[in-house]
């Protein structure tokens, strides 16, 4: 990866030998050539697993893995509000709140900040969606985890708050879908995995002499009246680029807008599964209970009192 | 430097020209913004303070307690206020301070028994601090109070004053005197009827010229009232000027 | 944001002016109000500007320090924002109820300057790897009328215009220990290259039509916003000639890149009406940016290189 520590080595006469550790342009050329580079643009998600009800204690619960990326997102139902002063808007307030695992970010001083970001752009991107409206004066917190981070952070938690949501029962408005796509050195890489984050976040395209458009461009959208939730887009571009990169995540958010779709679908059948076993199951005790009624009004209080008494295998003896 | 440095020349000018009992430079100016109900501009040397005032409003349910006017005052400084960057632009000790400070000075001088069950909300920003910030800053908060149309008791104005080495009051005390060492007196008042409302100091000096120094500071608040006045008729004759009271000035 | 409080009748009489192409202060759904724009007024900090875009009234302040260059970017200088909501502007944002919109403008801010197409970091490197000048952009919002966003990223660029570096100069003293000397000459002074510095632009959405320069009643009616970054180069640079260039937008094509979009205000949009506010966007910001450049120019004809006689907020 394209990382380096600092470091010092003192000597005995408190001398210091300071190593050359810093990234020169070439460095990052060489991590770019060391990098996998698509040779078409294959506007495909990657391989998605999402399940729905994951927990148990809460009632909105959904885990995404797309690609190595692996995100668990939580939705508690609506209550009252906190704060006052936010009480006189006509809509319901949305929060927001992404965790690292401790083991999913290799970089720890950066992560209060990368969470609070995070946070801030989910909000933004889950307004559109809710019916806030339905729920005055009061507010929903969305709490989402990361697991792994392999790129694709802020899509992967948009998808994974939209099922998340729907499993509560918060009314939303369509089904969001996101996805990203990222160009570097004129290369257009779809589902950017987290070494070509890096290669844009960090190195900032080191030789600005020859003009290179690099940037990356996140696209949540809802498909049924064609709405775009949120479209953020970060890095140097043209305006033209802009509109092929929004084209391509598109056309991914359609593909995932089924598979989502499928997923939704699936678990309600799943749970109309569970909930005849469940109804069965009632019914069973209700007839257990029925006949245990009818033989008591059959016998009699004390006759069926006695009938039920078993023997105490202590006093027994 | 053993001892505080002079702040007294030989031919007795100050560190930057002034003579013992010169002001600094005074601007002013009432009703810079439009959405606070009052404000006020007000640069003393290279001070720079800008206030607001909103109210009075029903107070808010958690201060309000008994019949009493809630004064509430905020003391922010930007963070390029000072030669050396804040981190913060409120919520440190100081301004703490001088907020309670300032809720005290204002008290004083507000006729609170005219708005029971309210509150004010005073506003102080500093965008340029250059010594003598807290003078400045009621300075401009009683403009800004008067901008808003809140009846005082009288102007409350605030002055500082120092002692040079040689016994020599000295007024309007500015950052490289502050810093330099001299003691600092602080005093708000209200000048007509000569009445001290707050007072502050530091370092020490020998009671003796206890006196001589309050008078001092006292006779800077004369002045600014005067030339708060000055300002405050001016904005007056220019805003009535629509209704024809030019002519009453 | 400063809450303003408005009656479905009010929304809908601003909803009907937008529609006519003719604003509640006249304007059309393109112009801009009056801004008023000045530098160099506060004398502690190396750069300043304030801007009064009608009621909006923003102070920057640019501070400068020696830092060391972060090890991934040895040949980069650094930047750093930091926005503070006056209480002044309305009570709401006292204590620390303004934190909220201060993140946002300085995430927006951060986003929009953050490739170094878009600010040239090497003019504030100092010795590659050891040293370089950290600027601290530190931005008052003494007012809120409406169209922060804009009012902010032209106050900053125009306080970075106003910036001066004092010159400095690395001398090699023994062990390979570099030492700086600061010119002591005051007006011996570097400036920051402001060329390329992105300008927000909010493009509102009310009703079906778009338009720039919200005031704060507009705010209120608009369900969406996008706030586009339009960054400037002269240099037109090896165009990739992509083939599917829309009409509307290869007209800008020649300067006008995106460096930080977004969408704002908890609505969304079609696809469509995206482009046209980022198309919008695009040509407000290009003309936006050439009166701003043309305004400072000017600015400093009037001031001279001299210490300059500033108004201030006594005008």
């Amino acid at each position: 990866m394209l990382r380096v520590a600092p470091i010092k080595n003192t000597l005995l006469d408190g001398a210091t030998i300071t190593e050359q550790l810093y990234t020169t342009p070439k460095d990052c050329e060489d991590f770019f050539e060391s990098l996998e580079k698509p040779t078409e643009v294959k506007a495909t998600p990657r391989s998605t697993f999402i399940r729905a009800g994951v927990l148990t204690t809460v009632l909105g619960s959904a885990y995404m893995e797309y690609g190595n990326t692996k995100v668990l997102a939580i939705v508690a139902p609506p209550r009252e509000l906190m704060r006052s002063s936010a009480r006189r808007m006509n809509m319901g307030v949305l929060n927001c709140y992404v965790n690292f695992a401790a083991f999913a970010s290799g970089e720890l001083e950066t992560v209060p900040e990368r969470e609070k970001h995070l946070g801030g752009m989910l909000t933004k991107a889950l307004e559109p969606l809710v019916c806030r409206n339905e729920f005055l004066n009061f507010q929903l917190d969305v709490r989402v985890l990361i697991l792994d981070d392999d790129g694709c952070l802020l899509s992967t938690a948009i998808n994974c708050c939209g099922v998340a949501l729907v499993e509560c029962g918060i009314s939303t408005y369509d089904i969001i879908t996101a996805s990203t796509a990222c160009i570097y050195k004129n290369l257009v890489f779809v589902n950017p995995s987290a070494k070509v984050e890096e290669l844009l976040g960090q190195h900032r395209g080191a030789d600005s002499a020859q003009m290179e458009e690099h940037g990356l461009l996140m696209n949540a959208s809802m498909d049924t009246f064609e709405q775009l939730a949120q479209c953020q887009q970060c890095g140097y571009m043209k305006p033209e680029t802009f509109v092929k990169l929004l084209d391509y995540t598109l056309e991914i958010n359609k593909s995932l807008r089924q598979l989502i779709r499928r997923v939704l679908t699936d678990r309600v059948k799943e749970q109309h599964v569970l909930d005849k076993k469940e109804q069965e199951a009632e019914r069973q005790e209700d007839e257990r209970l029925a006949g245990i009624i009818a033989r008591l009004k059959e016998q009699g209080l004390h006759e069926f009192i006695q009938s039920n008494i078993k023997e105490d295998p202590y006093t027994k003896k | 430097m053993a001892g505080r440095m002079e702040l007294l020349s030989e031919q007795g000018l100050r560190l930057d020209g002034r003579r013992p009992h010169e002001l600094r430079h005074i601007k002013c100016k009432l009703g810079v913004f439009e959405q606070p109900d009052g404000s006020a501009y007000m640069e003393q040397g290279n001070t720079k303070v800008l206030a607001a005032v909103y109210g009075p409003h029903q107070a808010k349910s958690k201060k309000a307690e008994g019949n009493d006017l809630v004064i509430n005052c905020q003391y922010s400084q930007a963070t390029f206020s000072t030669a050396e960057r804040k981190n913060r632009p409120r919520g440190d000790r100081k301004s703490l301070e001088f907020k309670m400070y300032l809720q005290q000075a204002l008290s004083a001088a507000i006729k609170s028994e005219l708005y029971p069950r309210s509150q004010i909300d005073v506003y102080v920003e500093v965008l340029q601090a250059d010594g003598a910030n807290y003078a400045v800053s009621l300075n401009a908060a009683t403009l800004a109070l008067i901008d808003a149309g809140i009846c005082l008791n009288e102007f409350v104005v605030a002055c500082t004053a120092s002692l040079s080495k040689s016994n020599i009051p000295l007024t309007d005390i500015s950052h490289i005197e502050e810093v330099s060492g001299g003691p600092k007196l602080t005093i708000a008042a209200l000048p007509t009827a000569e009445k001290i409302a707050f007072m502050e100091m530091s370092e020490r000096f020998h009671i003796d010229h206890l006196e001589t120094v309050i008078e001092t500071a006292m006779a800077g608040c004369r002045e600014i009232r005067d030339i708060l006045e000055r300002a405050v008729k001016e904005h007056l004759i220019h805003m009535g000027s629509a209704a024809d009271w030019a002519r009453v000035g | 944001m400063a809450y303003v409080a408005l009656s479905e009748a009010e929304k809908t009489f601003i909803l009907h002016g937008v529609e006519e192409d003719f604003r509640c202060d006249g304007r059309s759904r393109r112009d801009y109000r009056p801004m008023e724009l000045e530098t160099g007024l506060v004398s502690n900090a190396s750069g300043s500007a304030r801007l009064r875009l009608a009621n909006t009234d923003i102070l920057v302040g640019v501070k400068t320090e020696i830092d060391v260059p972060n090890p991934l970017t040895p040949e980069f200088g650094k930047l750093e924002f930091f926005v503070d909501c006056s209480a002044n502007a309305t009570p709401e944002f006292e204590g620390r109820g303004g934190s909220d919109l201060a993140q946002e403008l300085i995430l927006s801010l951060q986003k929009a300057y953050e490739s170094s197409l878009a600010f040239d970091y090497r003019t504030l490197c100092l010795i590659p790897g050891q040293q370089c000048w950290k600027l601290y952009i530190d931005i008052l919002i003494l007012e809120c009328g409406g169209n922060l966003h804009d009012a902010v990223s032209l106050a900053a660029k125009a306080a970075l215009y106003n910036t001066k570096l004092p010159r400095v100069t690395a001398t090699l003293l023994d062990a390979g220990v570099t030492d700086l000397i600061i010119s002591d000459n005051p007006y011996d002074c570097t400036r920051v290259g402001i060329d390329a510095v992105p300008l927000l632009v909010t493009v509102c959405k009310i009703g079906d039509y778009c338009l720039v320069d919200p005031s704060a009643e507009e705010e209120v009616c608009s369900t969406v916003s996008m706030v586009v970054a339009v960054s400037m180069r002269n240099n037109t640079g090896r165009c990739g000639g992509y083939k599917m260039l829309r009409p509307f937008i290869t007209k800008f094509l020649s300067t006008a890149y995106l460096s930080g979009t977004h969408m704002t205000g908890g609505g969304s949009m079609h696809r469509e009406t995206m482009l046209n506010c980022i198309q919008l966007g695009l040509s407000i910001g290009e003309q936006l940016n050439s009166l701003l450049v043309k305004m400072l120019k000017a600015e400093e004809q009037r001031v001279g290189p001299k210490r300059p006689k500033t108004v201030g907020f006594l005008k």
